[in-house]
């Protein structure tokens, strides 16, 4: 090859490449079918996330946290591999943990605080109440599983990426004076848009209002323990809280699979692991309460529903899949299940009341809650009045977390000897916190640095 | 010297003028160096359109026309055979027959050989400075595996080919020197014909589902006429970031010019299962020693002693599923060309019947056209288009209700899960609900036999793949070449539960269809030149190199079917539909110098830059350098004029060379925004709420927050070594040694979910590998009807994850229990669970002591005398207690794989091969075996009124404990089974010899059959596949892993057979 080819071979390639750079756009790489995600928004409107809100909700209040305590709680047992060992009272930082970064992630937390940021911007007051109440029942139930929690710095990660633990007492009286807020936007009539998807209260402030109430007395019942001023709190709150049944703060579900109960999903993947417990069917068989048994569980065989056979409880240990599950009612794919009820509120009245000395109420109250479900009316008093109330919350309150948090307060039910502990093992009252967030969170402390008890809880 | 040539080329064109007026004929034959005739030898004329191949006498012949002649008055023969170093000729064109013969002396390392190394470049194998593994075409089609994958285990040193079951259509899993991503895989770029196209495998389930396929079994092995494989950065970084895994390079067939070539190929294979895990035949369903009242559909063995029952028949239930699988495969070629145009034109067919008594059958039709014509001299234009077609019906495995073995060995040895079919109420019948009067409600585990036969898993592809190539000669030194090549295919699915399916009672039909699009246009400028300083050789690229991938998926599931075995969505009444789609761009400039120095020192350099739509604008070009000597030192004058060196060492090379490649981010990480789903919410559970419940759309912040910063990954390779060829070149070592480290490897980072956040991507690890390779190719036997070859690969490959930051430990897949991880300063991939309390480790923990009192935090280690580290510790009850701490157990990585193959060709005719394939170490957890001690029906259950005594030291040594209280759950402590004991207990030592092929041939080359049908031959194969596996792992065969293409490896959870196969093949050539 001659020096003049090299020269005209260079020459050729400066020319080829500038040419080729030249033709090759900077579009071919920056063009918006190739950045652009698809498969995500990059916005949405509230009423989209107020949809997910609710049906995390929905799940969140029906998931793995209402399994752990109706487990421990022994309505129900756990039978088979995991659940099994809950219903042992093992429990590790792994098992809820997904349901603790849940109650932050999309359709949590951070959601809701989308909705009301959107809402308050647009003057919607009444909307910006709802997203309120709801991100006061999330995090109340949250609190009182797992304690101090982040809460003042949480979902804001450009000032927070690590968000601190704040105390639960603190928590708690944020969360009150967030339901007051809700509470005086709900009642603004400030005539604001409103959410055609509110699958609860169908956009009725009313009801709204009452929820808002109730919860707050759930709130104060939490602290009651550690301070009986929060009964007569309670009790002024509850007295505006659900009025009715038909006022129930119910999750919502159909028929379509996806958008089914989530305990008819867990029995239809897990049906082994989860039966009756053997301490709610007795109990229920000795209140001769053979409207609960049928309706909560599956009955065996058709001899007498408080005979031996009909319906069988398991106990912790027992691991018996062979005992009644849940009846075809709760496995119901369209079942809905009350978060809060008027039973727990005219229960809570009951309680706060014979604990500010009213036992005349409490009295009325608990025999208000029975009479609905055709148990002929007690006449009780002093401690028998307040273990029949407490009783009678334990039975109403199927499958709710709210069983957990009395049983905490009330001590009730302990009456069954392997009720408090099961081959040495204490029913936990705290969750721990979940690895997920522990491992991503510098101020989350390790397993065996975190409280057995939460600070409402003391020994 | 130019100017002498010049002058003797014009002295031959005058006397040639006179001669070269009519036809000649050209023959001749070619042998090898001990005087056997070389079938299938090519000769080709240098710079014409001219050739033949040799028959099996190693007689070739070709007629010149007057106008091929023209005005030439010689020409230059050259000959090719794999395994020979090619022979050139120039014969002079006088006469009207010429012969010439050619000896072709041998050369197992075919450093003649040109060596495809990517994006059009080439090289002579002498002077490569990288390895590429070559794999001739008859290895693949001898190893008689229709996936091309399969066909590569044990050809080439650090090559792990894992074939994921012997289902039909059953994926193979490749990975090349050890994985080198978190969240990338280990799936290599795929080349065909210079276009890259797709080897995915869809399993949106890896934990359950079918055994997917892997999409390189599309192409039909017969068309393959050879595989190059570029294992590391440094022979691969030519291919920038697509290449991070290595890359398969496969070249098709061509026609050449010549006669019409024609042959037609059919093989007839019998499939039996390998292995399968042992299950107790003594006890009965049951818990407790009996099987009485409400526990009569329990799901455990627990029960009776059988023996003691009457009525009793006692049923094999891992045999009886299984039938003797069947394989046809035929394939039809013709291949030819004239002066001006080649062509290959070929029919491929499968139909293969899997060894499942059910539904589980493949087939795939291939057709392949790849001609080439040529305008005038310096023009030539070839196209080359695949169409397949590929259908399977599979049965789904694994964990998963519905899984065929899950429910098949849970069953009791006492319950007959045939019919399947309850005669009486006609509804489907399993242990746990023998005496079915509901439909749409759980079995509890379906029968096996109504998975097999009712369940349906249809898959239905129709891939097009194929390019045009231009290739262009303006001058001797300059070749420009233009490829543009595209992949398109489309996945059309069909999977239905029927109703009583316990994973979906109600039924559900699920329709999804995956389609691909790959779209690759490669320009490359090729220019060469000589200089005569340092007698230097200059081949210089220049290329640019445009790509898009586009993804998309749609699904519908159906649930609630109305009508049974009614197999279209509207036979459901509820839907969630589900949508994915992706576009990726690449833009690539590169460029290659080659340097051949004193024709003994190359020295190749190589540049590419990469641009990515991936990456944010202004951030999202970025380098991939390498460069690469080899130096041929045995032509060191001193060296190459010495006999004995001549002799003893004919050729050796030192080789060194440097090189990185990288990985790209995934689609629109980068980006943050809000997601919908039809599952949207839901957990391990099994519970799926839809953001977009009850009638309204619903969207939700995305848990993947989006990283603007986001780089490559990027892997760095010093690669070095020798090659040798010894004593007259019948023996040769390859020997490479390789240092990777792969940094910025991306992760999705945990973010505090309280941030509302759970992750995002970032550049964050670094994992190395390092190994060494060896290759061995001996001919200890030489003679005329005998002949001996072996050839041994080793390989091994030291993997450590050298840095994770921000977490602990990163988790890759698995279960809960055990699963895999990445784990500083430990090897990828490891499993990580809970092992029973051991010496050594310092572990404080509460114990029971002698008395059967309870010790609280007592240190063990401090304690208990008489242990050695690692020793059980024994606890007063005579237990192992559970160590609660989460611990490193086991590693599926294996120490080193290596391969023999032998051999033999007797005779010229008959040939006899057998190849071993070995993998040494590489954990494996059984959790299979888990799953059935819990069940009470794994053999090692079996054994229930006897007693034992663990070995270790504590306060409970020597103490003897009842068998069933260890291993059964609900007595005891149930420490024995992987539901309540901890995994550590079923990790088992995944080694294997596998004598991965035996295969025999004869060829039939008889003059009566070429002169009464004119067949040149027929070659008879008799190959038996798999036959035999050495192994002490107990579950099946240990070639095995529950995902097909996923990372975390080592995982066994009634996971499908393997089988061995008997092959009888013909092949007609004519």
């Amino acid at each position: 090859m001659t020096r003049k080819n090299i020269i005209s071979m260079v020459r050729l390639l400066i020319v080829f490449i500038t040419t080729l750079y030249m033709a090759s756009c900077q579009n071919f790489l920056d063009a918006e079918e190739a950045t652009k995600d698809p498969n995500r928004a990059t916005e949405v409107t509230p009423d989209l996330l107020f949809n997910s809100v609710q049906v995390k909700g929905f799940f969140m209040f029906e998931g793995q946290l209402a399994r752990t305590t109706t487990i421990w709680m022994q309505q129900m047992s756990g039978t088979d591999r995991q659940l099994a060992g809950f219903g042992q009272y093992v429990v590790t930082e792994t098992d809820h943990s997904g349901e603790m970064s849940g109650v932050y992630t999309g359709g949590g937390l951070i959601d809701i605080r989308n909705i009301q940021k959107d809402a308050e911007a647009k003057g919607w007051r009444e909307y910006a109440g709802i997203a309120k109440v709801w991100e006061a029942l999330v995090m109340g139930m949250a609190s009182s599983l797992w304690g101090d929690l982040p809460y003042s710095e949480a979902v804001d990660i450009e000032n927070f990426p690590t968000p601190k633990l704040d105390k639960m007492s603190d928590i708690y009286a944020a969360l009150q004076s967030l339901l007051d807020e809700a509470i005086a936007d709900l009642q603004s009539s400030s005539g604001g848009y409103m959410p055609p998807n509110d699958f609860v209260y169908g956009s009725d402030v009313n009801k709204w209002v009452e929820a808002a109430y109730t919860l707050k007395a759930r709130l104060y019942m939490h602290w009651a323990k550690v301070d009986a001023a929060n009964y007569g709190r309670a009790l002024a709150a509850a007295q505006k809280g659900i009025s009715s049944t038909a006022n129930n703060f119910k999750t919502f579900h159909t028929t379509t699979e996806n958008e089914s109960n989530g305990w008819y999903q867990f029995f239809k993947n897990r049906d082994s692991y989860m039966r009756s417990g053997r301490f709610l069917v007795e109990l229920l068989k000795t209140r001769q309460d053979t409207v609960r048994l049928e309706q909560y569980f599956e009955r065996l065989d058709g001899t007498s529903a408080t005979g031996p056979t009909a319906f069988v409880g398991s106990d912790p240990g027992d691991g018996n899949s062979g005992a009644s599950s849940l009846s075809d009612i709760y496995l119901a794919k369209d079942l809905s299940t009350s978060i809060l009820s008027w039973e727990e509120t005219q229960l809570i009245i009951a309680e706060a009341a014979f604990k500010t000395g009213d036992e005349a109420t409490a009295l009325a109250k608990l025999n208000e809650v029975r009479a609905n479900f055709n148990l002929p009316a007690l006449s009780v008093s002093g401690s028998d009045l307040f273990t029949a109330i407490a009783e009678e919350k334990y039975v109403a309150l199927f499958l709710n977390m709210e069983v957990y948090n009395d049983w905490k307060r009330t001590g009730y039910p302990e009456s069954s000897s392997d009720f408090s502990s099961y081959n040495g093992l204490d029913i936990p009252r705290r969750l721990l916190y979940g690895s997920g967030e522990r491992n991503a969170n510098p101020n989350i402390p390790a397993p065996s640095q975190q409280p057995a008890r939460n600070e409402n809880d003391p020994s | 010297m130019r100017k002498t040539a010049l002058f003797l080329w014009l002295n031959f064109f005058l006397v040639a003028f006179l001669f070269a007026q009519e036809g000649i004929t050209v023959k001749g034959v070619v042998i090898d160096e001990v005087g056997n005739p070389l079938p299938g030898a090519n000769i080709t004329v240098v710079g014409e359109p001219l050739g033949a191949s040799t028959d099996v006498d190693g007689f070739y012949s070709f007629t010149m026309s007057a106008a091929d002649v023209g005005e030439k008055t010689s020409i230059t023969l050259e000959v090719s055979y794999i395994g020979y170093k090619p022979a050139k000729a120039t014969i002079e064109l006088s006469g009207k027959e010429i012969e010439q013969n050619f000896e072709l002396e041998p050369d197992l390392l075919n450093t003649e050989t040109i060596v495809v190394t990517g994006m059009g470049t080439e090289i002579k194998k002498e002077k490569l400075g990288v390895t590429i593994a070559s794999v001739p075409a008859e290895e693949i089609v001898r190893s008689e595996e229709s996936n091309v994958v399969a066909g590569l285990a044990g050809k080439v040193s650090n090559v792990e080919i894992t074939t994921n079951s012997g289902e039909p259509g059953a994926s193979a899993y490749i990975r090349i020197r050890g994985s080198n991503t978190l969240i990338g895989g280990t799936q290599p770029l795929f080349v065909v014909d210079g276009v890259p196209i797709n080897n995915r495998s869809i399993n949106p389930s890896p934990h359950g589902g079918v055994t997917e396929m892997n999409r390189a079994s599309d192409i039909n092995p017969e068309d393959i006429a050879s595989i190059e494989i570029l294992k590391g950065a440094a022979a691969a970084a030519i291919y920038g970031s697509r290449a991070a895994n290595g890359v398969i390079l496969i070249t098709t067939k061509s026609g050449k010019p010549g006669k019409v070539r024609a042959t037609y190929k059919i093989t007839s294979s019998s499939d039996e299962v390998t292995q399968l895990p042992a299950l107790q035949t003594k006890y009965g369903q049951g818990l407790f020693g009996v099987n009485y009242g409400p526990f009569a559909t329990i799901s455990t063995s627990w029960g009776p002693k059988l023996d003691t029952l009457s009525d009793v028949s006692i049923y094999d239930h891992a045999k009886e599923l299984f039938r003797t699988g069947n394989r046809i495969e035929q394939n039809l070629s013709l291949s030819g060309g004239s002066k001006t145009t080649d062509y290959y034109l070929s029919f491929g067919r499968t139909d293969h019947q899997g060894f499942i008594k059910g539904n589980n059958d493949y087939e795939r039709s291939s057709f392949r056209l790849k001609a080439t014509q040529r305008i005038g001299a310096q023009l030539d234009v070839t196209g080359n288009l695949g169409y397949v077609n590929t259908k399977a019906n599979r049965i789904q495995k694994g964990s998963n209700l519905s899984g065929l073995l899950l429910g098949a060995f849970r069953t009791p040895p006492d319950f007959n899960n045939e019919p399947y079919i309850d005669p009486v109420t006609g509804l489907h019948r399993s242990y746990r609900y023998p005496n079915p009067t509901v439909l749409k409600r759980t079995r509890g585990y379906d029968n096996p036999f109504f998975i097999a036969n009712e369940q349906i898993n249809l898959t239905e592809v129709s891939r097009v793949y194929g390019n045009v190539t231009i290739n262009y000669d303006p001058m001797d030194w300059l070749n420009v070449r233009y490829v543009l090549g595209r992949d398109f295919s489309t996945d059309n699915r069909r999977y239905v539960l029927p109703p009583s399916s316990s994973s979906a009672p109600e039924g559900t039909i699920t329709r999804s269809e995956y389609g691909y699009q790959e779209t690759d246009g490669n320009l490359i400028i090729k220019a060469a030149g000589n200089f005569d300083f340092a007698d230097m050789a200059v081949t210089a690229y220049v290329g640019h190199n445009w790509n898009e991938r586009k993804s998309t998926s749609f699904s519908t599931t159906g649930d609630n079917m109305a009508v049974y075995g009614f197999n279209q969505l509207g036979n459901t009444s509820s839907y969630s539909p589900g949508e994915y789609e992706s576009t990726v761009r690449l833009e690539s400039f590169y460029g290659q110098v080659t340097f051949d120095m004193w024709n003994q020192l190359y020295v190749t350099a190589a540049l590419r830059n990469d641009g990515f739509s991936t990456f944010n604008a202004g951030k999202n070009r970025f380098w991939f350098p390498k460069v690469s000597t080899a130096w041929e030192f045995t032509k060191l004058p001193f060296l190459s004029e010495s006999d004995v060196l001549k002799q003893w060492l004919p050729y050796g090379k030192l080789r060194l060379a440097y090189g990185e490649t990288g990985r790209e981010a995934p689609a629109y990480s980068t980006i943050s925004g809000f997601g919908t789903d039809t599952e949207a919410f839901g957990s391990g559970w099994g519970e799926r709420l839809g953001s977009t419940a009850y009638g309204f759309g619903g969207f939700y912040t995305s848990g993947l927050r989006g990283n603007p910063d986001l780089r490559v990954e990027r892997t760095k390779e010093l690669e070095y070594g020798f090659e040798l060829g010894l004593i007259e070149n019948r023996l040769s070592v390859d020997f490479t040694v390789y240092d990777s480290e792969t940094e910025d490897v991306l992760y999705p980072i945990s973010l505090p979910s309280s941030t509302g956040f759970t992750s995002q991507f970032r550049n964050a690890a670094v994992i190395q590998n390092k190994g060494i390779e060896i290759g061995i190719q001996a001919r200890p036997i030489n003679m005329k009807n005998f002949k001996w070859d072996v050839n041994l690969q080793y390989g091994q490959n030291d993997n450590m994850v050298l840095s994770l930051p921000d977490v602990d430990f990163y988790p890759i897949g698995g279960f809960a229990s055990l699963a895999a991880y990445a784990v500083e300063g430990q090897p990828l991939g490891v499993f990580r669970g809970e092992d029973f309390v051991r010496f050594g480790r310092g572990i404080v923990t509460n114990v029971v002591d002698e008395n059967g009192n309870v010790q609280q935090g007592v240190n063990i280690d401090e304690a208990y005398s008489g242990w050695k580290n690692g020793d059980l510790f024994v606890n007063g009850d005579g237990y192992p207690i559970v160590d609660t701490e989460i611990r490193i157990l086991g590693d599926p990585n294996p120490d080193w794989t290596g391969s023999i193959r032998n051999t033999f060709t007797i005779f010229k005719k008959w040939r006899i091969s057998t190849l071993f394939d070995i993998k040494q170490g590489g954990d494996i957890w059984n959790g299979t075996k888990g799953a059935l001690m819990f069940f009470g029906t794994h053999k090692d259950s079996e054994d229930r009124d006897g007693t034992r005594v663990f070995e270790g030291a504590g306060p409970g040594q020597g103490k003897e404990v009842s068998n069933e209280g260890f291993y059964n759950f609900v007595g005891a402590n149930g420490l024995g089974n992987g539901f309540t004991g901890p995994p550590s207990q079923f990790i088992e030592d995944g080694s294997y010899v596998k004598l991965r092929e035996l295969s025999l041939s004869y060829l039939l080359d008889l003059p009566e059959i070429n002169q009464w049908t004119g067949l040149r031959d027929i070659e008879l194969t008799l190959t038996g596949r798999n036959l035999f596996t050495w192994t002490d792992y107990t579950g099946i065969d240990p070639e095995t892993n529950l995902g097909a293409n996923v990372s975390w490896r080592g995982f066994d959870y009634f996971n499908m057979p393997q089988t061995r196969s008997i092959i009888f093949g013909l092949r007609f050539n004519y």
